[in-house]
């Protein structure tokens, strides 16, 4: 079999001008010829660089002293080096192949979405660890500052029901989370139904006027603020912001452009948009901090029927995603009931139909020895 | 060669050999592009995935493989073009860059005055990256054998971008008064409003300097290449785009007031409320519609202006771009990008990159052969580049 024979052009490096040549590859070694046979260079084909095999772009192979010969036919020179044992780099071969590109398609997914879901949070738990408290509270400042711009009014409550309110929150705290500090913050929602409270990166606890009205006279305004402290030890809504930087930053790193990270209200809103687990973390820190304050997991239940009232009434979706913080309810009170010690059978008392009571006598009691039965409260 | 040869105007066979020699006549060779989506595609998808999960090592690899993709398969006279960056020098420019926007995005958080701080050192530094980046890209592509170079200095860029970085440091300096208004006083606009005014008055002669400065600077080998000056043609083409633009934004205005009107109008907020989404989603629509129309009219007119003003040494460039052909570019590459959730971008890619190059025909009035390599130093730093990369300043040729 003669060695494949191909086409090329010589360049000399000094000025543009183009040879013709012909080129044999045999042995190890590159010949370059005139395409009368006249023989002008010969070299050693493991010194020559070879540019990247695609599928029909002409190859340059660079010659010492900065000359180079193009060949025209690339795909024809990518055999013929195979031929010599000159065979093209991974990375080649990979992206010469339509089964790799899907399987790469696959694998992207798989990657990001792992990072999305193992990565991602992780990551975020480090840095949110290793951050000093001094960043999360400016943070946490600047965030409120934007809110108290768009989102938030100034309170309508009496100084009274603040004070009253802040007694209620300190006096269980002292005993339930004697090591977490926090600052309360008192605002009413610019619109829609504001029964809701959250936690700033920092320990800001802000609570909303409905909720305080509407659990002035019993405990569940304590567990929902008990709940809140689980987020603000547990660092979630710092973690959230982080998760949602992390996205935006990979996002514009992909689409190779920066400006994403200019807008950073969405990644601040980002951090009320807690997992499930970081929901059901808090809930649990809820319950515990009812207990140690001396009281029983129910407020923590009639808390979030009361939040679930709520959204039931303000037609999902209605509100914006940042004041329905509370995905799957339901789920979540079932489990506090369980957590918490409270009676299976026990439903929320408000307002689908109450079936609030266990067995036919009427008898509501918890299940554990939780502190003396609070009273369930009445509809309110 | 074969092609140089080949619309080279044929003599007459019956010619005397002593008829005067007919002076030479410009040759037509138009740019050809023969990369594909498809392997495009390939190209992409598998140096993603080596992105990913290199955790952005790779990209820098990436980048080089990418280029060299497309100035490989673009064609003049038989011959390809060739790119040469260093993946490793590429890969330290961006870390560099990346530093840089760390502290520049960590500055605002810290602090508005550290912000500002940092802001104004970017600005700055500005210039030095443009100027760097150029002569990155040039000096590592090639055709034929010869290097293109950006032959400029450092102190040049800097006197060629001075009105934009002064133009600059007003408009921010206009928005940081309007930040520092007290709570509860009123801001003041008229800052704003006059640097916004010099803004829009000199942004069609800056665009002009830095352009007759990017092409005026370029050589391939000794060729030296020019841009005429053309600062009217610029405000022509943007007043152009204006009036172009004016009457799709009207019409914008019209159809948003027709679906505010069939919602029920303003005075009942909660049909309004109602209608959010379809209205959200109508004008989002209709301005990208518009912005992409007035876009593809603005890019037409400019790429044509500037290569029929471009010339090297005997040899003149043209283009046929179109504001309706790029339309059409656009649109297909928009619809299908949306509805592949992006799978379908390399082919977009390779659409644009073959529109606009097989657009373009270079008029070489003496021999190709006939230029000399520069002698112009090589560019190893890439750190302008990776700046360039990083905040998006990416200005083309």
């Amino acid at each position: 079999v003669s060695e494949p024979v191909l086409e090329g052009l010589l360049f000399d490096g000094r000025s543009a001008a183009a040879t013709p040549v012909r080129i044999a590859i045999a042995g190890g070694v590159l010949t370059v010829t005139t395409p009368d046979g006249v023989l002008l260079l010969e070299h050693d084909l493991a010194r020559l660089t070879v540019t990247e095999a695609f599928a029909t772009a002409p190859r340059q192979i660079g010659l010492p002293g900065g000359a180079a010969v193009e060949v025209a036919d690339g795909p024809a020179l990518t055999t013929a080096l195979a031929a010599a044992g000159r065979r093209p780099g991974l990375v080649d071969r990979l992206e010469a192949r339509w089964r790799a590109a899907l399987a790469a398609v696959v694998a992207c997914v798989a990657v990001i979405v792992a990072a999305y879901v193992y990565g991602l949070p992780a990551a975020a738990r480090w840095v949110a660890g290793k951050l000093p408290a001094s960043a999360e509270q400016r943070l946490g400042d600047g965030v409120l500052e934007a809110l108290d711009g768009n989102l938030l009014q100034p309170t309508t409550l009496s100084e009274e029901e603040q004070r009253a309110a802040q007694a209620r929150v300190d006096d269980a705290a002292r005993l339930g989370a004697p090591a977490v500090r926090y600052r309360l913050l008192f605002r009413s929602a610019g619109f829609g139904p504001s029964t809701n409270a959250f936690a700033l990166p920092g320990g800001t606890v802000v609570l909303l006027d409905g909720l305080v009205r509407g659990t002035a006279s019993d405990d569940r305004l304590v567990a929902v603020v008990g709940h809140e402290l689980g987020h603000v030890a547990r660092r979630h809504s710092m973690q959230a912001f982080l998760k949602s930087a992390g996205v935006g930053a990979a996002a514009s790193l992909l689409w190779g452009d920066f400006s994403g990270q200019a807008a950073a209200i969405p990644a601040a809103l980002a951090m009320f948009d807690y997992s499930r687990e970081a929901e059901r973390e808090a809930d649990e820190d809820g319950v515990r901090f009812l207990r140690a304050a001396g009281r029983s997991a129910l407020p923590m239940v009639d808390a979030l029927c009361l939040l679930q009232s709520v959204e039931l009434e303000a037609h999902l979706g209605e509100l914006p995603k940042l004041l329905s913080t509370h995905p799957k309810l339901a789920e979540r009170i079932e489990h506090v009931r369980d957590v918490g010690g409270v009676a299976p059978c026990y439903r929320c008392p408000d307002p689908p139909p109450a079936c609030s009571t266990c067995g036919p006598d009427g008898e509501d009691e918890p299940a554990t020895g939780g502190p003396e039965g609070t009273p369930r409260p009445g509809g309110d | 060669l074969s092609e140089l040869a080949a619309s080279a105007p044929a003599a007459p066979a019956d010619a005397f050999p002593d008829a005067p020699v007919p002076p030479p006549q410009p040759q037509r060779l138009p740019i050809r592009f023969t990369g594909s989506g498809g392997e495009y595609f390939r190209i992409w998808i598998v140096n993603l995935l080596l992105t990913l999960v290199t955790l952005g090592v790779w990209s820098a690899w990436a980048k080089v493989r990418k280029t060299r993709y497309f100035w490989s398969n673009t064609q003049l006279a038989g011959a390809a073009f060739q790119y040469h960056g260093n993946p490793g020098a590429i890969l330290r420019g961006r870390l560099l860059a990346g530093a840089f926007f760390v502290a520049y995005s960590v500055a605002g958080r810290i602090s508005v005055t550290a912000g500002m701080v940092a802001g104004a050192v970017l600005m700055l530094l500005g210039p030095w990256f443009f100027y760097k980046s150029m002569r990155f890209k040039l000096a590592n592509t090639s055709w034929r054998g010869l290097r293109f170079g950006f032959d400029s200095t450092v102190g040049q860029a800097y006197a060629v971008l001075a009105p934009a970085v002064v133009l600059g440091v007003l408009f921010f300096g206009s928005l940081a008064t309007m930040q520092r208004t007290a709570p509860g006083e009123k801001p003041n606009f008229v800052p704003v409003l006059l640097a916004e005014l010099a803004l829009f008055a000199f942004w069609p002669w800056l665009h002009a300097r830095v352009k007759a400065y990017q092409h005026g600077r370029a050589r391939y080998g000794n060729l030296a290449f020019e841009l005429e000056p053309s600062t009217g043609a610029f405000y022509g083409v943007y007043g152009k785009t204006f009036l172009f633009a004016l009457p799709l934004f009207l019409l914008f205005g019209i159809a948003l007031a027709g679906v505010l009107a069939a919602s029920g109008g303003l005075e009942d907020p909660g049909a309004v409320k109602g209608a959010l989404v379809p209205i959200m989603v109508v004008s989002y629509a209709m301005l990208l519609v518009s912005y992409a129309l007035a876009g593809a009219f603005f890019t037409a007119r400019l790429q044509r202006l500037v290569w029929t003003r471009t010339h090297a040494g005997p040899a003149h460039f043209s283009t046929s771009v179109t504001a309706r052909g790029f339309m059409r570019v656009w649109l297909v590459n928009g619809v299908l990008t949306l509805l592949t959730v992006g799978l379908y971008w390399p082919w977009a890619a390779v659409a644009i990159a073959r529109y606009r190059l097989e657009c373009m025909t270079v008029e070489a009035g003496a021999p190709v052969e006939a230029v000399a390599a520069g002698s112009l130093p090589a560019e190893r730093s890439a750190t302008g580049e990776g700046a360039v990369d990083f905040f998006g300043w990416d200005v083309g040729l």
